[in-house]
Formats: structure tokens, C-alpha cells, sequence
């Protein structure tokens, strides 16, 4: 969880052009001014950094920084399980 | 006035290099293919270090260019340049827009296969025909008409010609003008080429490849740039004591309706016709043309006809020089940078030559400014012709403003 955390906030503070440091597992992702194309460019951001998709529905805005975390974790482990089946 | 050029970093040092005939032109070495290196005219522009205030999105180097060049003709403009935001314009030509970042996107997909079709979610904004002009109008607050014009190589001198007349007609009271073009990427490189338009390289020094007017002339350079410029009324300039830089006195504007590359002489002769009497001026006030000029063999050849055609008599004694020789040909951005060499060429009485005429064609005739830039002169107003393919002609002439 941590190491996921550090570097979703990583990205997220290069991408919004903030100090790391004002990123909180619990800060809400409109209190950091992500609009719609922002989550759009964020996940897409994620995504190609994590190797993993959030799926077409994905729609981050309305929750916490952990909320995002949270999503990368599923989807690492998800991606995990399907190596491990093939 | 502001300007972004293969051989300036704005107006003033553009117009150096004009005047001094220094070449933006080099071989690009890396986009050599099967051992041939194409020729361009490369801007010395590095578009992170533009500042941005509200960011749309990522900007392509076409926008950014724009960007940089708009902040210096607002600069220029004076800091009590505060217009009515709903009242001012931005009319800006392009040719074909964010082409360096549609290319980079697309050859991802293209070369990845289709198991996984993906680009970013910003490629959209980023790359449509007025991204330009939406990040220009975010930064600068302008809420008033905010237009791209694509006219092929005549956007900008289209796109100039219409805000006068909205200001003119009192639609606006101010406009942000110019053009930016930013195209030297494999795919348009390899275009043009394919067009049989572009130069080849001079065996001695490919820097003099661009001979506009030459009886060894093979083509054009392709260049990228911007230009920008601030258009308002003489009076709401002269209230506020703002550096008057010239007068746009007129604009013309036809279009051929004969042939999609080739230029007919007939559609030139009506497009000047229409900008000197637009001025209220005869042709023997015009006291420099900087031509459209590309240095093709067909371009020269008709307009130099048409430069005949309209001026009579008066055709041999008018200096006539194309910029494109250093600058190469900058498309959307040329009608822009082109006005800006003419006013600064009206404002300084010196005139830019057209450089790389060692041998001149002796069938065209007229005076193409040969042997370097011609300085005292007194002169009443000048002229700078923008033809396009796809036939639509733009013609602006600018005088002293008084």
C-alpha cells in the first residue's frame, strides 16, 4: 500500500505541480482541482506507469487519493492472477 | 509586433536577418531517408519554456509558437493595452495545425499493432485546427470572436484582412492577428516532397538553397513560425499613446476558381487591385512588395506577370523581394511574418533583398532587391502578396499611420 501510495502521489504531484507532500491518502481529488479531462489524463497517466486499465467506466473524480490507490492495487493483483492462470 | 522565425526569436532580430541575409536554412540530418536529407527551416524554439497560465492541455509546438509570439506583440502592444475582452477578437490562420503531435500520436497506433489502439485523452484538444487560438483565448482572456483561418499558405494574411475589416465594420474594437505553423515532421516533409515543390540542396551551401527569382530556383524550404500582431482603430491607439507601428490600410482578397496548385495571374491582379484601392491609394504609392515569392518555377513566373499586369509601367521601378530565400516558406504563419518584414521595412526605409540571386531570371525582370538590403528610403506604403494553393489570394498593404 505504501510503496502504490508514494508513487501514485508521485505522479499525481508532477502532473498537478505540487509539493508531494500536500498529497494525503485521505485528500479528496476535487480539493485538488481535478476537473474531468484532468481524471482523464490522470488515469491514462496511471495506467501506462502501472502497466494496468482502470476499465471504459472508471471515474475517479468523486473520491480520495486512497480511492485511486485502492484501484491500482485490484488491478495489479488482477493482472497478477491472470499471469499466474496462463 | 512578435514574431517566432527560422531566423529570428522576434520581429526586430527577423528583420535583422532579413535585411543582412541570413539564412534559417539547413539540412535536416535527422530525418535523412535512403540518403537524402531534407532541407527546412528550423525555428531556434524550445516550447517548454513558454509560460502558460491556464493550460488546456499539452501544446503542440505549432500553439506554443503562437503562444510566445501573441506575448510579445501584446508586450509590444504597451502594458496599457487593456481592451474590452468582449469586444476584441483573435484571428489566426494556420495551415494545418498541430501536425508534429497528430504524426507522434498516430505512428504509436500505427506501429503497435491493434491489440491496443491508444492515445492520450488530451490528443483531441491538443491537436484540433484551433487549439491555437483556444489556448490564446484562455491565457489572454479574449472573449470576443476568437477564429481560425485555414487558407493553406494564405491563412495568416486572411486572417489578418478580416479582423481589419470586423474592426472596420464595428463588430470589434481590437483583434490579437498572426499565424503559426509548425510542420516540419516526417510525414508533411515527405508530402510536400512527394509535390516535387520543395528545393534541392545547393551543392555548395545548403543554406542558399532558396532562390526565389533565380534562373536556378527549385522550390521552396518548408519553415515553421509565428507571427502575432495587434490590430485596434487610430484613435483608440493614439488615445491611450500606444507605439503605432503602421497603419493597415488595405486588403484584398480573390480567389482563381482555375486550378488547385497551379496560380493564375488573373486572381493575384484582382486580389492587389482590391488591397491598393481597399487603401484608397494608386498603384505608383506602393514603394516595396514583399512577394509571395517561393521560388518555384510556375509561382515566379505568374506572379511577376501579375505584378506587371496591375502596376503597368510602374512594375520595373517598385523593389520587389521574397524573405522566403532565408525564412523559408512558413505557410500559415508566412502571410504574418511576411506583413511584419513589410512594416518594419516601411518604418525603417530599409529594404530586405531577395537573397541567393546570384543568377536572376532574365525573362522575369523586374527589380527583386539582388546584392543586399537597400537602405534610406521614403517609403509611402507597402504591400505583401499571400497566394495559396487552392487559389485564394490575400493581398495586404500597410502605410504610415497618420
Amino acid at each position: 500500500m505504501e510503496d502504490t501510495f508514494t508513487r501514485v502521489r508521485a505522479l499525481m504531484a508532477q502532473e498537478l505541480g505540487v509539493a508531494p507532500e500536500t498529497i494525503e491518502p485521505s485528500t479528496e481529488l476535487a480539493a485538488l482541482g481535478i476537473d474531468s479531462l484532468a481524471a482523464l489524463e490522470f488515469v491514462f497517466t496511471l495506467e501506462e506507469a502501472f502497466g494496468v486499465r482502470f476499465g471504459e467506466d472508471a471515474d475517479i473524480r468523486g473520491g480520495k487519493v486512497e480511492d485511486v490507490v485502492d484501484i491500482v492495487e485490484r488491478e495489479l493483483a488482477r493482472a497478477k492472477e491472470l499471469r499466474a492462470a496462463a | 509586433m512578435g514574431a517566432i522565425t527560422p531566423i529570428g526569436t522576434d520581429a526586430l532580430t527577423t528583420f535583422a536577418s532579413a535585411l543582412a541575409a541570413r539564412s534559417g536554412v539547413r539540412p535536416a540530418e535527422d530525418l535523412a531517408r535512403g540518403g537524402r536529407r531534407p532541407l527546412v527551416a528550423a525555428a531556434a524554439f524550445d516550447s517548454a519554456q513558454v509560460p502558460v497560465r491556464l493550460r488546456a492541455a499539452p501544446l503542440d509546438r505549432a500553439s506554443a509558437m503562437a503562444l510566445a509570439a501573441t506575448r510579445q506583440a501584446l508586450a509590444d502592444a504597451g502594458d496599457a493595452w487593456l481592451p474590452d475582452p468582449d469586444r476584441t477578437g483573435i484571428y489566426w490562420g494556420t495551415g494545418i495545425g498541430s501536425v508534429g503531435t497528430m504524426e507522434a500520436s498516430y505512428r504509436a497506433i500505427f506501429q503497435g499493432g491493434s491489440s491496443d489502439w491508444r492515445v492520450k485523452p488530451t490528443t483531441v484538444i491538443t491537436t484540433m485546427t484551433n487549439a491555437a487560438v483556444a489556448q490564446m483565448s484562455l491565457d489572454f482572456s479574449i472573449r470576443g470572436p476568437t477564429l481560425t483561418y485555414s487558407v493553406a499558405c494564405a491563412s495568416s494574411a486572411v486572417a489578418i484582412g478580416e479582423a481589419m475589416r470586423a474592426i472596420r465594420d464595428g463588430y470589434i474594437d481590437a483583434a490579437i492577428v498572426g499565424g503559426s505553423d509548425a510542420m516540419l515532421t516526417p510525414g508533411t516533409l515527405c508530402a510536400w516532397s512527394a509535390l516535387r515543390a520543395l528545393a534541392t540542396e545547393d551543392p555548395v551551401d545548403p543554406a542558399r538553397s532558396g532562390k526565389p527569382f533565380a534562373a536556378d530556383r527549385t522550390g521552396f524550404v518548408l519553415g515553421e513560425g509565428a507571427g502575432a500582431m495587434v490590430l485596434e482603430t487610430f484613435e483608440a491607439a493614439v488615445a491611450r499613446g500606444a507605439r503605432i507601428h503602421a497603419e493597415l490600410a488595405g486588403y484584398g482578397i480573390a480567389s482563381d476558381a482555375a486550378h488547385i496548385t497551379e496560380p493564375s495571374s488573373e486572381g493575384q491582379s484582382r486580389a492587389m487591385r482590391a488591397a491598393i484601392s481597399d487603401a484608397g491609394l494608386e498603384p505608383e504609392d506602393i514603394a516595396y512588395i514583399n512577394a509571395h515569392g517561393t521560388g518555384t518555377v510556375v509561382g515566379d513566373r505568374v506572379e511577376t506577370a501579375s505584378i506587371r499586369d496591375v502596376f503597368g509601367a510602374h512594375a520595373e521601378t517598385i523593389p520587389v523581394s521574397s524573405t522566403k530565400a532565408l525564412h523559408g516558406h512558413v505557410m500559415g504563419a508566412a502571410g504574418a511574418i511576411e506583413l511584419i518584414v513589410s512594416v518594419l521595412a516601411l518604418q525603417s526605409g530599409s529594404i530586405p533583398p531577395t537573397a541567393h540571386l546570384d543568377h536572376p531570371d532574365l525573362t522575369l525582370g523586374l527589380d527583386f532587391v539582388p546584392r543586399g538590403a537597400r537602405h534610406g528610403g521614403a517609403l509611402r506604403a507597402v504591400m505583401s502578396n499571400s497566394f495559396a494553393f487552392g487559389g485564394t489570394n490575400a493581398v495586404l498593404v500597410a502605410r504610415h499611420a497618420t
